[in-house]
């Protein structure tokens, strides 16, 4: 898959999974594990990204004795999941024109 | 290697690259590899998997192997060139194109290249001619104009153009897909058509404005300009701040304006055509407003 496409595809991923609750690191990759292998490095830089650009936010919660970080989705971040469906619908018509032109 | 020792070598490896969020990321590993060993896996098995600490920073932060970073290829010493411009004429596709002000009474270009893709730089008399040239012509057009549909931003080549701080030069560009960003830059005259590109203007002082676009957003702060501004967008949005200004013409069907003037001197006469969506408008000092709407909202605010 074409890395830009794919990054943009994560980020909403990323954030989708924090829709009904918040999530930690480990529990991201995890959830997001069916769909795609995202590897800790891959998560962190669009972590912060996420979080720069006001789509989520961060806090720490004690656990077992050391820190966990949970992250939790903003209004802005659901903004840009909306924007996501709606450039995909777009998209779409893109792909069935392409498909349809190929069948004649 | 023990968890501590790997954290150790990837502190050391952020260290050598001189990378500041150390912190924040040694925290962000530790917690992974201690809720992965909280899951089930063994510390060994959870650093194995993790990689040699060079390979996260690599992902993390682009390679440090030399060959392998963007390069900016440096025009050679062409001082005898490119002084004595007074126009800038700029063509490009997908380019993301930096202007900057420059202390050097030059104008320098620099910019990464690979097979598909490079900029030609042409002169005439006065005009300075940059123009992307594209070997698979269509082909990075149609990617680009995809991949942005579908991710929001796409600019795979990036290009700087240095301009000489002390001489006014008029700037015409014309652009697809990239972006645009001008700051601090004294012009004569900035002209821009664009399809997809947004613009980043700041803090620029001018004598006229026009810009064109069919997407691509506008978005225009601190800006002086002793003339008018006039912008026409299908659905770019214009926002715009500026300090002074004479007058500013803007016709959209569906690109939102916001206009900020403020303290200006002089009278403006600010018209607004718009089909759709809302508007706008604050200022300070003695404004002339023109607005033609169809179906929109109108918003102003003028401290006097």
């Amino acid at each position: 898959m074409d890395i830009q496409l794919k990054r943009g595809s994560l980020d909403v991923c990323v954030l989708a999974s924090l829709l009904n609750e918040d999530s930690y690191g480990y529990k991201i990759i995890q959830s997001l594990s069916p769909v795609m292998d995202i590897s800790e490095s891959t998560l962190y830089p669009i972590l912060r990204r996420l979080e720069s650009n006001g789509c989520l936010t961060s806090y720490s919660v004690e656990h077992n004795g050391r820190l966990r970080k949970f992250y939790s989705i903003t209004d802005d971040g659901r903004e840009k999941i909306r924007e996501y469906l709606l450039d995909f619908k777009e998209l779409m018509k893109i792909y069935e024109y392409i498909a349809e032109e190929i069948k004649k | 290697m023990k968890r501590n020792e790997y954290l150790e070598t990837l502190r050391r490896e952020l260290e050598s690259r001189n990378i500041e969020e150390i912190e924040d990321i040694l925290s962000y590993f530790e917690e992974m590899i201690s809720d992965r060993v909280e899951n089930g896996e063994s510390e060994e098995e959870v650093i194995v998997s993790l990689g040699s600490a060079k390979k996260i920073v690599d992902s993390l932060f682009g390679s440090s192997d030399k060959e392998k970073q963007i390069k900016y290829k440096e025009t050679e010493v062409l001082d005898d060139i490119y002084t004595g411009v007074r126009k800038i004429d700029l063509q490009v596709n997908t380019y993301h194109i930096e202007f900057i002000a420059d202390d050097t009474d030059a104008v320098r270009v620099e910019f990464d290249e690979d097979e598909y893709t490079s900029l030609k730089i042409t002169r005439n008399n006065d005009v300075l001619k940059i123009e992307q040239e594209d070997s698979v012509k269509g082909f990075d057009q149609l990617f680009t104009s995809l991949s942005k549909l579908f991710v929001g931003k796409v600019s795979s080549h990036r290009a700087k153009i240095f301009l000489p701080e002390n001489e006014i030069l008029d700037m015409h560009i014309s652009d697809v897909n990239g972006d645009l960003d001008i700051h601090n830059i004294v012009a004569g005259e900035i002209f821009i058509e664009t399809i997809n590109g947004d613009m980043e203007i700041e803090r620029c002082r001018c004598g006229k404005m026009k810009i064109k676009s069919v997407n691509g957003d506008a978005d225009m702060k601190d800006i002086v300009l002793e003339g008018s501004f006039r912008g026409e967008s299908v659905n770019g949005d214009f926002d715009i701040d500026m300090l002074k200004c004479e007058d500013i013409d803007i016709h959209t069907v569906n690109g939102d304006v916001d206009i900020l003037v403020d303290g200006s001197r002089r009278d403006a006469d600010i018209r607004i055509h718009k089909i759709m969506k809302d508007t706008n408008i604050s200022g300070e000092g003695r404004i002339r407003l023109h607005i033609d709407t169809v179906s929109g909202d109108i918003d102003w605010d003028f401290s006097r």
